[in-house]
């Protein structure tokens, strides 16, 4: 069972301490509540023992350290306050999708998802959508969760807050039956402290140190209060030092408590316990099972596949009002003229002035195409999985490698921009009349959405905040058109600086460079007010668009190892 | 516990050195092209004195800005402006031996890899930019 000794949480390297020294046991087999005022350190005290949060100190499950959470996969499962599952996703559709994560025999799978849904009651609500669930049928569908791999031990983190006294008592008694018939543990920070006597053996922590653990008669002797609720009025009484020394000496006088309460619940649990061996899913199976998730999310969240659709098929819309007819009228200068009069000079700088024109429509149509495709990566890439962080974590906790994870992420969104990179290419090609060849202009568009879609990704993975990630994507993008020295010149010193990391250049210069035979090519390179401006060969726009995919890999990776709890 | 782990040094610092590595050597892969290796040609030293440039090797990035002359079955001499005048401006003409696949337009831009022949350039190979 969990245990502790001397955790120490500080926020920050130089912050105050929000657990001090806190040092705890839990009863195996029975029910553990974790009280104390708000802001007391309950939550910290449970994620320092689990390894989510940073601590010193030692956490223990069953005497061996806890190094980290994967030491505890299969083992000790976690019930956040709010359920982590997928609100467009049916109540069995999400088990599924957990034991798939988790267990690897298909056998197996289903005799555990007909046990959790009979278990949690939830058998009859299988086929609703989360997003219908009452607040007590949430809590039961977290524990389920929870369920689907069979821990021994589970913390529930305020599982019964903010429920109605019929739904609180519904899940106090699913709890307790898990104990009685199956033998588990469960340590449950709760706030209602009239619930108290429901429970085998009780925490209590105060500004930010464990100051009592017994079972709840003995809390109210030894906090001499009549019930549980007049606890919080006589802690507040004393401060923590006065706590901490009375609990010292109480311990010392009385250590045979915890055997006592041992051997209480011992008699009411089954004398056999089956724990089921975990062989968890490989990679590859993994990567599967949330790439198919994640497509059947996209396909059923009504607002987000709208807004791709949007995107997608109307921000090519934008680019063809500019050229709707598609002639791009190039008068050709005759190689071999002779330039006799002043009539003969205006006519051929008339020409010039009107290729330029042109010339300059294209290039700025063909970076209208690659700006608004940057946009779409960043709409692809930018909340991806720092909105689902918290379930990610949960998932990894139930044995989800991190690789699989980041990849499923990386094909999903780079499929999405392939499609956006190929569609924007089709049609505007088809209704502008661009020149050149298809095969280069498709792959370099395409390219160029992939590239800011994963490293958008990168973002999202090394931030938790949504929005944070969604504004550094935005500000990405609204970097690329001026830093691409194409509207603007940049200051030559600069230009090689920025060029490497600004995708929107690289899409523009290969798309360009692929009209190199053209005339539209020849209009453009004449009209530069710098003759040797380089305009970079479709291949090598690859290349760098390849390397800034890499470098958007690297953040997904990296912040898919990182542990990142909000 | 809050220490950066590894594979943050594993794949973040090649790849950042990579990024650093693309924006010294780009300029310079986008400098020349093919003809990299190649003097840059001087206009202002051609014309100072061609005779002590005879026999030798230039890269020359220039736009097509006329035709001058075309001889059937031989060639034709091109009006060129160069591309970058830190090493002189105005046109000068170079010799374009018939080879077959290439048609030029005035506006066009080429780098050229041009050898001194008495006093008229001789293009030996030619690149699209």
């Amino acid at each position: 069972m969990l245990s502790c000794q001397n955790l120490t949480v500080q926020a920050g390297p130089d912050g105050p301490l929000i657990l001090d020294h806190a040092t705890a046991r839990f009863l195996p087999n029975g029910l553990n509540a974790v009280i104390g005022p708000s802001g007391c350190g309950k939550t910290t005290l449970m994620k320092a023992i689990l390894g989510i949060l940073p601590s010193r100190g030692e956490a223990y499950l069953n005497n061996d350290i806890i190094h980290c959470t994967e030491d505890l996969i299969g083992k000790v499962g976690f019930a956040p306050q709010f359920t982590t599952a997928q609100p467009q996703l049916t109540v069995k559709e999400s088990l599924l999708y957990a034991l798939e994560l988790a267990v690897a025999d298909s056998a197996e799978r289903q005799k555990r998802l007909a046990s959790v849904l009979e278990v949690t009651g939830l058998a009859v609500h299988q086929d609703k959508r989360v997003s219908s669930l009452s607040g007590g049928q949430l809590r039961r569908l977290s524990l389920g969760l929870e369920l689907t791999l069979d821990p021994a031990c589970m913390v529930c983190d305020e599982v019964t807050s903010g429920l109605d006294p019929q739904s609180e008592d519904q899940i106090l008694a699913l709890l307790r039956r898990l104990v009685e018939s199956r033998g588990k543990s469960f340590v449950c920070i709760i706030h209602n402290l009239g619930k108290l006597n429901q429970f085998d053996w009780v925490t209590v922590v105060y500004q930010g140190d464990v100051i009592f653990q017994g079972s709840p008669q003995l809390l109210l002797t030894y906090f001499g209060i009549p019930d549980g609720l007049r606890l919080y009025e006589v802690l507040n009484a004393q401060n923590l030092e006065h706590w901490r020394n009375r609990w010292a000496i109480y311990q010392a006088e009385n250590s045979t408590d915890f055997d006592k309460a041992m051997a209480q619940v011992k008699k009411n649990s089954p004398e056999k316990i089956v724990s089921s061996h975990l062989t968890i899913p490989d990679g590859i199976a993994q990567f599967f099972t949330l790439l198919s998730r994640r497509f059947k999310l996209f396909f059923r969240d009504t607002g987000y596949l709208g807004l791709t659709l949007a995107i997608t098929f109307g921000f090519p819309l934008l680019i063809i009002i500019f050229n709707i007819d598609g002639t791009w009228d190039i008068f050709k200068i005759p190689m071999d003229r002779n330039v006799a009069s002043m009539q003969d000079i205006q006519h051929a700088l008339q020409v010039q002035i009107s290729n330029a024109q042109v010339a300059n429509l294209a290039a700025g149509l063909v970076m209208f195409q690659v700006i608004l495709l940057t946009l779409m990566g960043a709409n692809n890439g930018g909340r991806e999985i720092s909105a689902e962080r918290t379930l990610y974590e949960k998932e990894r906790m139930t044995g989800l490698r991190p690789w699989s994870y980041a990849f499923s992420k990386i094909t999903f969104v780079s499929l999405i921009a392939i499609f956006q990179g190929a569609w924007m290419c089709t049609f505007v090609k088809i209704i502008c009349r661009f020149p050149g060849p298809w095969s280069d202009q498709l792959v370099v568009l395409a390219a160029t959405c992939v590239s800011m879609s994963i490293v958008c990704l990168g973002f999202s993975a090394m931030l938790t905040s949504p929005e944070k990630s969604s504004l550094l994507s935005i500000y990405l993008v609204g970097f690329q058109l001026p830093l691409s020295g194409v509207v603007l010149a940049l200051p030559a010193s600069l230009t090689w600086i920025c060029r490497p990391f600004i995708n929107a250049y690289w899409g523009w210069s290969g798309y360009m460079n692929s009209m190199m035979s053209t005339d539209l090519y020849g209009a453009y390179t004449s009209s530069l007010p710098d003759q040797s401006s380089f305009i970079a060969t479709p291949t090598l726009s690859l290349v760098l668009l390849l390397v800034q995919g890499l470098f958007g890999v690297c953040l997904v990776v990296i912040g898919c190892q990182q542990k990142r709890w909000n | 516990m809050s220490k950066i782990p590894p594979i943050f040094y594993a794949l973040g610092i090649p790849v950042i050195v990579i990024m650093i590595l693309l924006a010294v050597v780009l300029p310079r892969l986008t400098g020349g092209g093919r003809f990299a290796d190649l003097s840059p040609f001087s206009i202002d030293g051609y014309r100072k004195d061609w005779a002590t440039m005879q026999g030798n090797v230039y890269r020359l990035d220039c736009q097509i800005d006329q035709q001058l002359s075309f001889v059937e079955g031989k060639g034709r001499i091109l009006a060129v402006k160069p591309t970058d005048i830190s090493r002189g401006a105005g046109r000068i003409s170079v010799f374009v031996a018939l080879t077959g696949g290439d048609n030029f337009e005035v506006g066009q831009r080429y780098k050229f890899k041009v050898r001194v022949s008495r006093d008229l350039l001789v293009v030996e190979e030619l690149e699209k930019f």
